[in-house]
């Protein structure tokens, strides 16, 4: 039952070849060759598969990639290499807040989601926990990433 | 590069910002699972469905014939010699037993994901099921139910001794008794276990997801009696360990099936899979006396620690030692009969968790000295300050402490930020009850073998080859070219690294034991040193003075106190290079090991703090006593780890453990049925903190007067103490509030309704809280 479709990712199309069952992610993975998003859990629990579809964070494990047909997708290769996604990134790395890296591509994204549907500097704490609470991360306890998603909330766009 | 990135030329103790952080965060870093090798095949582990039972057969005629099924292998395909890193008690598939649920009985490898669980499934596994033993007690005094074919479940039995206890028992003003148990809590790395095994000429490659790759290589060597040369380790970046890839994971089961089929094989754990067969942090049940004057001090304890191992041995066997070694906690004790064992059980076995032993172990020895101070009616800091050891005391086993007791300095911190928290004003209508406590605890840095090679090139720049696994701390990315960079007179961005495996460097043990900075940088710091040595002596030459008046500073060899008399580094390495040869040097390093005096050890594998680092945190939390829920409202961490060589990361480690801590104390619990089953190995029913849980201000302090007599520019280890506090000290904060505190871990919303009541339906006579619960017997000898 194999069918093909296109998937626009970071602006890009690509053509693919996709099951029925096919998860957004794995075709992120195997079939576009961008591996930033990750396999943590494949419950939609920690977050680490977290893409944007049409500018909204979304777990990409618990999303069958034909619903995408249509759709734009952005990972964090696309988000980071300019605009806020760059400074959001610049911003984690002077806070300090990766270690393993893991987890920090799914939370940039969560980050850009909340960014992008929040005027500069407009974001709470309540705000930024509330959109991170689906990320886990294991090692750096969360202030620093804390720190640098205020940074960036406030930076100019 | 940013202006920071090529830094100053004195960089220790400043900010280092991470090499490595702008590609992790830019979805460009590589993980086990990111690569695929062309004709890779996926394995698919076939579980164990039983906690214990006899293996009739296996029928593997279904999933052979599944179209894409390249080979299905069980035991007998496979070598019967086992492997384990102390004792070598487990098979790559079940032979004749199973012992837990989860075991490997077969493996299927076929041309995709999705055919090879397709497969997986139709294995028929004829097992006669057994009565599993899975309570740690129960393991102990059986003699029906053994998990392995020995006559006792027990696998460990350590003694230390020390002085006259009995006497000292028989003649005390006091003798207090704390009984604790503890639960299983899982590493809960975000990047779950990722293996891929590839034929490679004589033997096998393989790129691992793994703290310590040249231990693989030596197990595996051993296990499919190989030279250990034949095999190479490869390890891209790691998404997270705290020591729950430190053992073989499933490497054996992919080299078999490479050694079987000669393709590539790739196995990778789905979450479930790694929570249900990891090596969580082990439950365990501590029982503690102590013998005291009026004063509260200690004057001996007994002590007596069940480990539960789980169906096979992998790291319980040290970790059984160092629960034997910290049931003093940072005290200084004469006289001590401490007894630490450890039991199989018919449950996914246990080890390596960052602080093994660690939190249990600090949880029992502060609620002892709250008892202490309860059942004499003392305050509790005064009883530690009257107890804390220090230079010239002898630890458990005998070591000599070398260096200052600093607890004292850091409770101090502490105390200091409880009493400003005590007086800020609590916000109108939270009824929540306040409490507040701390605790103290020491711990060692591992000193094992390292290797680093510094290369310094023609051009002045050098190449840092290191067998250190950058776990993400950033102490190999990071922290070691940086102090090799100090040692060189160099700009850190001079210093280019070269490691992730066995290939390009020399030995190194592992990222475990707080080691990485200490043992790898010493390594590392002794190569330097070696290089700098070959430089001045090509200078001496070139300059005619005596290389002892040379100094490498800012990229250049200049004569001490005649700067200006000089050249550049890169001259004198592109001279070296043409007349004495190219600037080279490995350093080698192991901590030395300290005699150990005046106690009885027997079976002790864990005897060495080496040089101990020092530790007090404290915390607010709000208690609210109709649901039990505790939250923790304000932390303070203070440590002495000695010289601080990157503050940015050092605290980076410091919160990232509390947070862990605070998730082993209240909300983090792998739980087992009666029929060896783990309910709850997922994200979802497994509760780890989220970004909306933590403390907003955890507040990291150093104490930097104290600093190491070995370790590179005085640092200590850091990465596994701020893990063991926070259970405790959120215990003692408890009983700041109840006059009780749980003696059962994790310090979940039951468990403290559950200590209201039962300290409700017990009062106790006595100034309040006097005693927790009733008199318990003494330890067992």
């Amino acid at each position: 039952m194999t069918t093909h479709m296109t998937l626009r990712v970071n602006g890009s199309d690509h053509d693919i070849a996709v099951e029925p069952d096919t998860l957004l992610l794995d075709a992120l993975r195997y079939e576009c060759g961008l591996t930033s998003a990750k396999l943590g859990c494949g419950t939609g629990d920690c977050g680490a598969c977290t893409v944007t579809v049409d500018g909204e964070a979304v777990n990409s494990c618990l999303m069958y990639v034909l619903e995408c047909e249509g759709h734009s997708v952005e990972t964090v290769e696309g988000v980071t290499a300019s605009g806020i996604g760059a400074v959001v990134a610049e911003e984690f790395v002077k806070a300090d807040a990766v270690q393993c890296g893991f987890c920090s591509p799914g939370i940039i994204m969560s980050t850009c989601a909340l960014l992008a549907r929040t005027e500069p500097g407009a974001a709470t704490d309540e705000d930024i926990k509330e959109a991170l609470a689906g990320n886990l991360c294991r090692c750096t306890g969360y202030l620093p990433i804390l720190d640098a998603v205020r940074r960036a909330s406030g930076a100019p766009r | 590069m940013s202006a920071e990135e090529s830094g100053p030329y004195l960089n220790v103790g400043n900010r280092l910002i991470r090499r490595d952080a702008a590609e992790r965060l830019t979805g460009h870093t590589t993980y086990a699972e990111d690569i695929r090798l062309p004709g890779v095949l996926y394995g698919v582990l076939v579980p164990s469905l039983v906690a214990a039972g006899r293996l009739r057969g296996i029928n593997v005629d279904r999933a052979v014939a599944l179209d894409g099924v390249v080979k299905v292998l069980t035991a007998k395909d496979v070598t019967d010699r086992c492997y384990g890193n102390y004792v070598k008690d487990q098979p790559i598939f079940a032979r004749d037993r199973v012992r837990f649920v989860g075991e490997p009985v077969a493996m299927v490898a076929a041309t995709s994901l999705a055919i090879a669980r397709r497969a997986a499934g139709l294995v028929e596994v004829d097992i006669e099921a057994t009565t599993p033993v899975v309570d740690p007690r129960e393991a102990l005094t059986s003699a029906e139910v053994l998990v392995h074919d020995r006559d006792t479940n027990v696998i460990e039995d350590v003694h230390i001794s020390r002085g006259d206890v009995d006497a000292v028992f028989d003649t005390a003003h006091a003798v207090v008794h704390t009984e604790i148990e503890s639960h299983r809590a899982h590493q809960a790395y975000l990047e779950p276990r990722a293996v891929t095994a590839a034929p490679a000429p004589g033997g096998f490659s393989l790129i691992m997801s793994t703290q310590q790759p040249f231990g693989v290589r030596a197990q595996l060597a051993e296990l499919f009696d190989l030279p250990t040369g034949t095999i190479e380790v490869r390890v891209p970046a790691i998404g997270g360990g705290f020591g729950g890839k430190l053992h073989l994971l499933f490497a054996p089961q992919a080299a078999a099936m490479t050694l079987a089929t000669g393709r590539p094989v790739q196995i990778v754990c789905s979450r479930a899979e790694d929570m249900t067969t990891g090596n969580p942090r082990e439950n365990s049940i501590v029982r503690m006396s102590s013998a005291v004057d009026e004063s509260g001090r200690i004057l001996a304890r007994r002590c007596d620690v069940v480990l539960d191992a789980g169906a096979y041995a992998m790291d319980t066997p040290v970790l059984t030692s160092m629960a034997a070694f910290y049931a003093t906690g940072p005290y200084r004790i004469d006289a001590l009969d401490i007894r630490g064992r450890a039991v199989y059980t018919n449950t996914c076995p246990t080890g390596s968790f960052r602080g093994p032993s660690g939190p249990q172990m600090v949880y029992a020895a502060e609620a002892q000295i709250e008892d202490i101070a309860q059942q004499l009616g003392l305050d509790p800091a005064e009883v530690r300050r009257r107890n804390f050891i220090g230079e010239g005391d002898r630890g458990p086993t005998g070591e000599l402490i070398t260096l200052r007791g600093t607890t004292d300095e850091c409770m101090r911190v502490v105390e200091s930020r409880l009493q400003r928290w005590r007086q800020a004003d609590v916000a109108p209508g939270d009824h929540r009850r306040r409490g507040y406590g701390l605790a103290c605890a020491w711990w060692s840095t591992l000193g094992t073998p390292s290797a680093a090679t510094v290369e310094l090139h023609e051009d002045g720049t050098a190449t840092l080859s290191s067998g250190g696994t950058e776990i993400g701390t950033g102490a190999i990315s990071t922290a070691l070219p940086s102090m090799v960079a100090e040692e060189l007179g160099l700009r850190p961005d001079r210093v280019i690294l070269k490691s992730g495996g066995t290939r390009d460097a020399p030995y190194d043990s592992g990222s475990r034991g707080s080691r990485t900075m200490f043992a790898t940088g010493n390594a590392a710091v002794l190569a330097a040193r070696a290089v700098a040595e070959q430089i001045r002596n090509e200078a001496s030459r070139l300059l005619e003075v005596d290389p002892a008046d040379l100094v490498l500073r800012e990229g250049r060899v200049e004569v001490k106190g005649a700067p200006e008399t000089g050249m550049t580094i890169a001259e004198v390495s592109a001279s070296a290079h043409l007349h004495s040869g190219p600037v080279v040097a490995t350093g080698r390093y192991r901590a030395e090991l300290a005699p150990v005096e005046g106690s009885e050890l027997q079976g002790a594998r864990f005897l060495r703090l080496g040089e101990p680092t020092f530790h007090c945190h404290g915390v607010e939390i709000a208690l609210d006593e109709e649901t039990g829920r505790v939250d923790v409202l304000n932390f303070v961490a203070v440590h002495d780890v000695g010289r601080v060589v990157n503050p940015v990361g050092a605290r980076g480690q410091v919160e990232g453990g509390v947070v862990q801590g605070i998730g082993y104390a209240l909300t983090e619990n792998l739980k087992t049925n009666d029929q060896g089953v783990i309910v709850n190995g997922n994200f979802h029913d497994y509760r780890l903190p989220t970004i909306a849980d933590v403390p907003p201000n955890i507040e990291t302090v150093f104490i930097e007067t104290n600093h190491s007599h070995t370790g590179p520019f005085g640092a200590k280890g850091l990465g596994e103490p701020p893990v063991i506090l926070p259970a405790a000290a959120i215990g003692s904060a408890l009983r700041d509030v109840l006059g009780v505190q749980p003696y059962q871990l994790p310090l979940d919303a039951d468990r403290v309704v559950l200590t209201i009541a039962e300290r409700d339906s017990h009062p106790v006579p006595g100034p309040p809280g006097s005693t927790a619960r009733p008199p318990e017997p003494e330890v067992e000898k």
